[in-house]
């Protein structure tokens, strides 16, 4: 077999190939940074005569691009495009998503199903990976446990939202009517039923209300757009309230590029290394979150993936696929509500051998069940190769 | 259209020159340029954050200028750059030999110094994408066909 890689800096990139280089599967690396996803025409052209020069099984990349699909498409070859981002932030993804040659891969299965009742059937639910053997290759000095110990650490964005400016425009009753499915919301953890409120007619009200607002032709929004805002406000509220609260009882260091002012008594230390930095992170905090974004209906987001893998005790909202695969604290810890994650935190704190026990189930399910190996060997079947 | 020409006279004196003259052609042909000088003394991810500012369209680079900057995972930065990256190869090149092994940019176009060498650089590096030539050296290079044959092949207009 051999792949043809199009690489554009993915968090997860690096394993993915010292997997295949591993397991004896030929590649060739390539990159690109496209600037508009759907439209270069230099890209196609080149690529295309690229794909002409050698014999290739498939294209694979980490995410999903339409001008690769559409290429692949023009010469004939698969494409396998594996995504760990949700939503797929690709504008009219459904132009494309149904070409022949195209294997999707996402971890999610209500977004797979989603495609798949639209009839797109090489949508595929593939959960995501964790190299162990590369964690398992970090050590901590003394120098990384001083510099990366806490009681409670979260790695991750605060997600700054539109929501609130989005709902500034809009009258009264609409703006009443979004704010009490939002909080409605926000207490609901394993479903995100925002989607189904955000119907055509209200859409087409909401829209009519910004051109009457902000003038014709001003403004308009789309509903996946929307729902996206309203996620990451709730995702935000999620994060910094849990994080506000954790930190007046507990030592808790936020990893992330942005800071907020309701979290004054949290440890700010920026950004952190992906590959670098923060496993060692995981391994030397005694709990690391994960809130997951809203929108994100069941599927194992990789920074869970992440914490497990490196060894690190993971306490998670509720997310019905990590249930499904990981024992509750017994592989992980999760939480329904925000009293509830205040509740286990102190309990797992004070709890020191039941913690370090769940997490060595963590690790061990990570490293059987969620290899990459495992993962390419599902792929290469479904798709023929 | 702009060029961002990146060079690293510090280290090599030669580039100084033929970056000039090469700057001295594009304005000759109409095309606006901008020469940006590597400096040892200020840190590389600052300077990479300025080059990628500018975001230029067309970004040349004397023998690789410009590999120094690399990823959190030790990746050559300027792979990440949207816009066509033209590296003109004069004689210092080869202490860039082990990157040139590394995944690359499909977006990059190499010039190496006559058919010779561009044939010899296809045959050790097959994984460099696009590899060219021009004519002449030092003093003889013929910048104005060099230019002509980047823009052709980076499919970018003469604005």
């Amino acid at each position: 077999m051999k792949l043809l890689l199009l690489e554009w800096s993915a968090y997860t990139q690096r394993d993915v190939n010292e997997i295949l280089g591993e397991n004896h599967v030929q590649f060739k690396s390539v990159s690109y940074c496209f600037k508009d996803k759907n439209k270069d025409d230099f890209f196609l052209h080149r690529f295309e005569k690229y794909l002409s020069h050698d014999q290739y099984d498939a294209v694979f990349t980490v995410n999903y691009f339409p001008l690769v699909a559409i290429a692949c498409q023009n010469k004939g070859i698969p494409y396998i495009s594996w995504s760990y981002d949700n939503p797929l932030n690709v504008p009219e993804i459904e132009k494309t998503l149904g070409l022949e040659c195209n294997y999707v891969f996402l971890f999610d299965k209500i977004q797979v199903k989603q495609y798949r009742d639209k009839g797109f059937n090489n949508v595929h639910h593939l959960p995501l990976a964790v190299n162990t053997k590369r964690l398992k290759r970090i050590s901590l000095s003394s120098y990384d446990w001083k510099k990366y110990k806490g009681d409670i650490s979260f790695v991750g964005k605060l997600y700054p939202s539109a929501f609130l400016d989005l709902l500034n425009p809009l009258n009264e009753y609409m703006t009443g009517y979004l704010k009490a499915f939002v909080d409605a919301q926000f207490k609901v953890y394993g479903y995100y039923f925002l989607d189904e409120l955000l119907t055509e007619p209200l859409m087409n009200k909401l829209n009519s209300q910004y051109e009457q607002q902000l003038g014709k032709g001003k403004f308009h929004i789309s509903k996946e757009q929307f729902s996206y805002a309203a996620a990451s406000f709730l995702t935000r509220q999620e994060r910094v309230l849990l994080l506000g609260i954790l930190s007046k009882y507990y030592q808790v260091n936020l990893y992330s590029r942005e800071e907020h002012p309701a979290l004054s008594k949290v440890n700010y230390r920026g950004s952190a290394k992906y590959l670098e930095e923060m496993p060692k992170i995981f391994m030397a905090s005694k709990i690391n979150l994960n809130i997951t974004l809203k929108i994100l209906q069941t599927g194992i987001p990789l920074r869970a993936l992440d914490i497990l893998g490196a060894g690190g005790f993971l306490l998670s909202n509720y997310q019905e696929e990590l249930a499904q695969y990981f024992v509750p604290e017994e592989e992980f810890s999760c939480y329904t509500s925000i009293e509830e994650a205040v509740v286990k935190a102190e309990y797992y704190l004070k709890n020191e051998e039941e913690r370090k026990k769940i997490a060595q189930g963590g690790l061990k399910k990570a490293s059987t069940e969620f290899s990459y190996e495992k993962r390419f060997q599902e792929m290469f079947r479904i798709v023929g190769i | 259209m702009k060029t961002l020409i990146i060079t690293n006279k510090e280290r090599f004196p030669e580039q100084d020159k033929r970056s000039s003259q090469f700057l001295k052609s594009l304005k000759n042909m109409g095309i606006e340029g901008e020469i940006y000088n590597i400096h040892r003394d200020k840190p590389l991810h600052i300077q990479f954050l300025e080059i990628q500012k500018r975001n230029a369209p067309l970004i040349v680079s004397f023998d690789f200028a410009g590999f120094e900057f690399r990823t959190e995972q030790e990746e050559i930065s300027l792979n990440l750059l949207y816009g066509r990256i033209a590296y003109i190869l004069l004689n210092h090149w080869k202490i860039y030999e082990n990157p040139l092994k590394e995944r690359m940019n499909f977006s990059m176009f190499v010039y190496c110094q006559g058919e010779g060498e561009a044939k010899r650089v296809r045959q050790e590096f097959p994984d460099v994408p696009n590899v060219g030539f021009y004519e002449g050296k030092g003093e003889e290079i013929q910048w104005n066909p060099l230019i002509e044959k980047i823009l052709l092949d980076t499919e970018l207009e003469m604005v």
